[in-house]
């Protein structure tokens, strides 16, 4: 007889596909760090050739390593934003461009001024094509910085990031908590009150209908909250660490200077009168302060947290590569820029050095360093077939007629 | 039992002392000139080659600033009852925000958070402006460099609604808190334009309604304009405006009453106190054992 | 998402298949356009550039005939530029490939502590510190155009290109004038359209009054074959640029910040037509004792076609983006098959 194969379970697959290594979640900060390492990157070049290159590893890295979570399928979304902001600097310079055509002319527009009041606004006239490229540039390098830090979003897992949040905002983030398990439990409050309703025969619609389904769910939800908050008590939460005045105070002092400090900082930089070290200095000077009281703060609190996300040995490639791709970038700058801006006028091709290259090389890296994501275990109801039965999968059937399909989780 | 004609107590949920309303400040003052810069920006051509540096600066520093004062205003310790009710709304209007069909749904949010703020205050209504934009974007995935405008700017909308006149009752409230609606909507649309507004005609042409750093506040600002008209942006706002306005005018005395009655039932500023142990109060009590009971206040 | 990303790069294509007109070409002077040296007469505009601390000798060269701009002279010339990214040339960063891309990166305009400084001259007048950007201006015909770099110097104190703005023709000996840079950096190139279209119809007038003069002295011109060392006397085109300089003085000069925006470049055109005949000075030296150039020995050969490079790239970015969306597809698919 034969006996088919038993398929693999996904765990056995997870493993196979990433080299020997069991399937875990990398740490957010790693993967947020990565991304910030190819977006600081991306913001020292405007050669289209190499942002795309960039665009091109970061999707790899996705591909290869994101979960199969839902919210990680958000990254198509980042690529449609920066193609629209790509598509909108051009249009820019087209409509608003009006007589700084030099060099190639694209199309030859007429040109429409516009009456005084509208600041006096030429619209359309010849469109160069240097023009243009420049717009085309300016985009791609603003599209390639948000696309990066929407692979951060795919890949890192929102809840896990939670977690790491540092101690003064331990309360915020346990709020951020309780609201993101709590919508899903909205959602369904709104589905039984609008069945309770279709009970009893009520038949308002438009606004008196939201009105007797949004009130009874709002007095339901607070009705929750404060049980949570009940249990929350009884578990023991809102221990605080006594904390003596002169911390308090000094707290409170560091804050303030820190504050203070980057507002001064803010308006250095905006100011060109000021002496530059001025803004170099107090910005980060004033974040690092205001970052000593924010940490002093949070020693009030005594927590501890279950199965804490640890920085291993993957975590570390992880945000090294990509600390190291924006690290090398900016060298090139440093050294050999020529490549990284290639000129409008006169147009010339762009043209890729080995540097920037070994960078986006490393910042490769981590599709391979880090684990592979724990994907998602198929639900009950689809079981590889019984030895004795033929190869069809057989679809359960539920008893009400609907038949029930499952699809593994995405 | 109190009667509706009494004088309404502030009920605050956050307390703001002294020292978090000049932390509050000084942090909106460092905001506002993170969102405003391009109208400030110098001409001088050290900053002006800077100018593009700018919005990527601010985009990191200002996460920290939030931070920061979320911290000093949680510094007193959040009780589980505000923690709880600041979740629950906060999932409220997360879960309201992809009805709204216009710009990411911001319209249907608002209304919430002005009630919200009005009921537990101008504390309350800060964080939870921060709260529900955080909460969403990590719902949707949608964590990018817009999002701590965006919490920092509804911040500002739940503490505003916050610091609205506390005696006016009734159906001027409702006019009061719908007309500060349509405010809210008109200066949250106009703040987050003047931040992406850089982003969008950075120096796109000669001429145009892009952003020409140095040439003084009221020509930026009428060339602001004239972008806003030219990409609609304004029939967004109106749009958003419209929306909060009739939203607060049905559904806002039914959800106000909602509101004030979960006050009401979590006491927020009743004062805990440590009793001895009576002696009937059963064996539960071992040794010296003292209870804990909240003493309630008249509303 | 792999299509997305093939989208994306045939949305590059269109505009990559334009490039391949382009023979891009490398910091060189163009020996095509414009002629080395001075300008034989008053029927081109002479350019001048001093690199000052960028170091590499003044190139002098003459861009014949009628220049709409300054932008439309140097170029004519054969002058290598390069604008800045956010204003294009209206803004010039980079003359013949000076100052490099790893101290200026040309995207945004320039810091005050190091940029081309834009002046003009009459002919054996002074160099002046040009109120308007390089695309506001139309050089009178035989005028000059100066560019001189100028480094942690102030307002007051920018160094004017040390060549006399005097043709060798022309006996009338005068200071150097000192070349007006462009206005600080942010101002550049930009004049209210308002006020410029003032100076098109004056300068208009003025450039016909050069117009006459440059017929006589065209015979004067052809005479001079010097090496620049005799000294320039007497123009006989002196009251023409003294003429023609008026119009372009009586315009008011955009305060700085109001000229942020490079305006449309409405341009006085101002160069009268007409030339002589070309006397090509390769080199030499100025009576002050100047070393300079006519560029012909920074000609380089012009590369054909797309750089090896660029096609390697582009290459990579394929295979790059193949790979991501083979494994996007057996995600999908496994998903779909253990599903």
């Amino acid at each position: 007889m034969n006996v088919p194969h038993p398929k693999p379970s996904p765990t056995a697959v997870a493993f196979r596909r990433g080299g020997g290594r069991l399937p875990r979640t990398v740490h957010p900060g790693a993967w947020w760090l990565w991304a910030l390492g190819l977006a600081t990157a991306a913001s020292r070049t405007t050669n289209p050739l190499l942002l795309a290159l960039i665009l091109a590893v970061a999707g790899f890295v996705v591909a290869n390593r994101r979960s199969d979570a839902p919210w990680a399928l958000a990254f198509r979304m980042y690529l449609f934003l920066g193609l629209f902001i790509i598509v909108m600097r051009v249009l820019f310079r087209i409509v608003f461009g009006a007589g700084a055509a030099s060099g190639h002319v694209l199309v030859d527009l007429p040109e429409i001024p516009l009456p005084e009041w509208a600041a006096g606004i030429h619209l359309f006239g010849p469109v160069g094509l240097e023009h243009v490229l420049g717009g085309f540039y300016d985009g791609l390098r603003l599209a390639t910085m948000i696309v990066c830090l929407g692979a951060a979003n795919a890949l890192a897992s929102p809840k896990r990031m939670l977690k790491a949040v540092p101690a003064a905002l331990y309360e915020v983030g346990a709020a951020v908590v309780v609201a993101l398990s709590v919508a899903p439990q909205l959602i369904e409050s709104v589905h039984r009150v609008r069945r309770a309703r279709r009970l009893r025969g009520g038949a308002q619609k438009g606004m008196r209908a939201l009105r007797s389904i949004a009130i009874p769910v709002l007095q339901d939800a607070l009705d929750r909250s404060l049980a949570l908050a009940a249990a929350m008590d009884s578990r023991g939460y809102g221990r605080n660490r006594h904390l003596p005045r002169t911390i308090r105070l000094v707290t409170g002092v560091l804050t303030l200077v820190g504050l203070i400090g980057v507002c001064v900082g803010v308006y250095a930089l905006l100011d060109g009168g000021t002496p530059r070290y001025l803004g170099v200095t107090m910005l980060p000077g004033g974040l690092v302060v205001a970052g000593i009281g924010f940490v002093l703060t949070g020693r009030r609190i005594d927590r501890s947290v279950y199965l804490p996300d640890r920085w291993r040995l993957a975590e570390f490639a992880v945000a090294v590569c990509g600390l190291g791709t924006g690290a090398l970038l900016y060298l090139t700058s440093r050294i050999d820029a020529g490549n990284l801006y290639p000129s409008l006028s006169p147009l010339a091709w762009p043209e890729l050095a080995p540097l920037p290259v070994l960078a986006l090389a490393v910042g490769v890296l981590p599709a391979w360093l880090a684990p592979p994501p724990p994907l998602t275990v198929p639900r009950a109801g689809v079981m590889p077939p019984a030895p004795e039965t033929p190869v069809r999968p057989t679809t359960p059937d539920r008893g009400d007629g609907t038949i029930l399909r499952e699809k593994s989780v995405r | 039992m109190t009667t509706v004609t009494d004088t309404p107590k502030r009920s605050n949920a956050i307390r703001i002392t002294p020292r978090t309303a000049i932390v509050l400040t000084i942090a909106s003052i460092a905001g506002l000139a993170m969102f405003l810069w391009p109208l400030f920006a110098s001409p001088s051509p050290e900053s002006a080659a800077h100018s593009g540096d700018a919005p990527l600066i601010f985009a990191v520093t200002l996460p920290f600033v939030v931070a920061v004062v979320l911290a000093e205003l949680t510094s007193g310790g959040l009780d589980s009852k505000a923690l709880a009710m600041l979740g629950v709304l906060s999932a409220i209007n997360a879960a309201l925000r992809p009805l709204g069909a216009g710009t990411a749904g911001i319209e249907t949010v608002f209304f919430m958070l002005v009630l919200a703020g009005r009921v537990f205050g101008p504390g309350f209504g800060f964080v939870l402006g921060c709260t529900s934009l955080f909460a969403s974007a990590l719902l949707t995935a949608g964590v990018g460099p817009w999002l701590p405008f965006q919490m920092l700017a509804s911040a500002w909308v739940g503490l505003g609604a916050g610091l609205l006149p506390r005696r006016v009752r009734g159906r001027r409230e409702i006019v009061m808190l719908a007309c500060y609606g349509v405010f809210a909507a008109y200066a949250f649309g106009f703040l987050m334009n003047m931040w992406f507004w850089p982003f969008l005609a950075d120096s796109e042409s000669m001429v145009g309604p892009a952003f020409v750093p140095g040439d003084g506040i009221l020509d930026n600002l009428h060339r602001f304009f004239v972008f806003t008209i030219l990409t609609s942006t304004f029939g967004w706002d109106t749009g958003r405006a419209i929306t909060n306005c009739v939203a607060i005018a049905l559904v806002g005395p039914a959800v106000l009453a909602a509101l004030r009655r979960a006050s009401r039932k979590a006491a927020f500023e009743a004062p805990i106190v440590f009793e001895p142990a009576r002696a009937d109060d059963g064996p539960t009590q071992v040794g010296t054992a003292t209870t804990a009971k909240q003493t309630k206040l008249a509303p | 998402m792999a299509r997305l990303i093939t989208a994306l790069a045939l949305l590059a294509l269109p505009a990559a298949a334009r490039l391949t007109v382009a023979a891009p070409a490398a910091q060189a002077v163009d020996t095509s356009k414009g002629t080395p040296g001075y300008c034989p007469d008053a029927g081109g505009v002479t350019i001048v550039i001093d690199f000052q601390e960028l170091g590499g000798t003044t190139i002098v060269r003459c861009a014949r005939g009628d220049q709409a701009t300054g932008h439309a002279a140097l170029k004519n010339a054969g002058i290598e530029i390069a604008g800045v990214a956010r204003w294009g040339e209206a803004f010039i960063c980079r003359i013949e490939g000076k100052p490099g891309a790893n101290s200026e990166p040309c995207i945004d305009t320039p810091p005050a502590s190091a940029y081309w400084s834009y002046w003009h001259a009459p002919n054996g007048g002074s160099w002046t510190y040009s109120q308007w950007g390089v695309m506001n201006r139309k050089p009178p015909p035989g005028s000059f155009e100066g560019w001189s770099f100028a480094k942690n110097k102030t307002e007051t104190t920018n160094p004017p290109p040390r060549v006399a703005p005097s043709r060798p023709a022309a006996p009338a000996t005068q200071d150097p004038p000192p070349r007006t840079n462009n206005p600080q950096p942010p101002a550049g190139n930009g004049g209210n359209p308002g006020s410029s279209g003032n100076g098109t119809t004056s300068a208009a007038s003025g450039g016909n009054s050069g117009k006459t003069g440059g017929g006589s002295a065209s015979t004067v011109g052809g005479s001079n074959g010097a090496n620049g060392t005799s000294t320039s006397g007497t123009d006989p085109l002196a009251p023409g640029p003294g003429v023609s300089g008026n119009p372009m003085e009586a315009e008011p000069p955009p305060a700085a910040p109001a000229s942020e925006v490079p305006g449309t470049a409405p341009t006085e055109s101002a160069a009268p037509p007409g030339s002589a005949a070309p006397s090509a000075q390769p080199s030499g030296i100025t009576p002050q004792g100047q070393t300079w150039t006519g560029g012909e020995e920074l000609a380089t050969k012009k590369r054909e076609g797309i750089p090896t490079t660029t096609i390697a790239g582009i290459a990579l970015l394929v295979a790059i983006c193949a790979a991501a969306g083979f494994t996007t597809w057996r995600r999908r698919t496994r998903a779909d098959g253990s599903g």
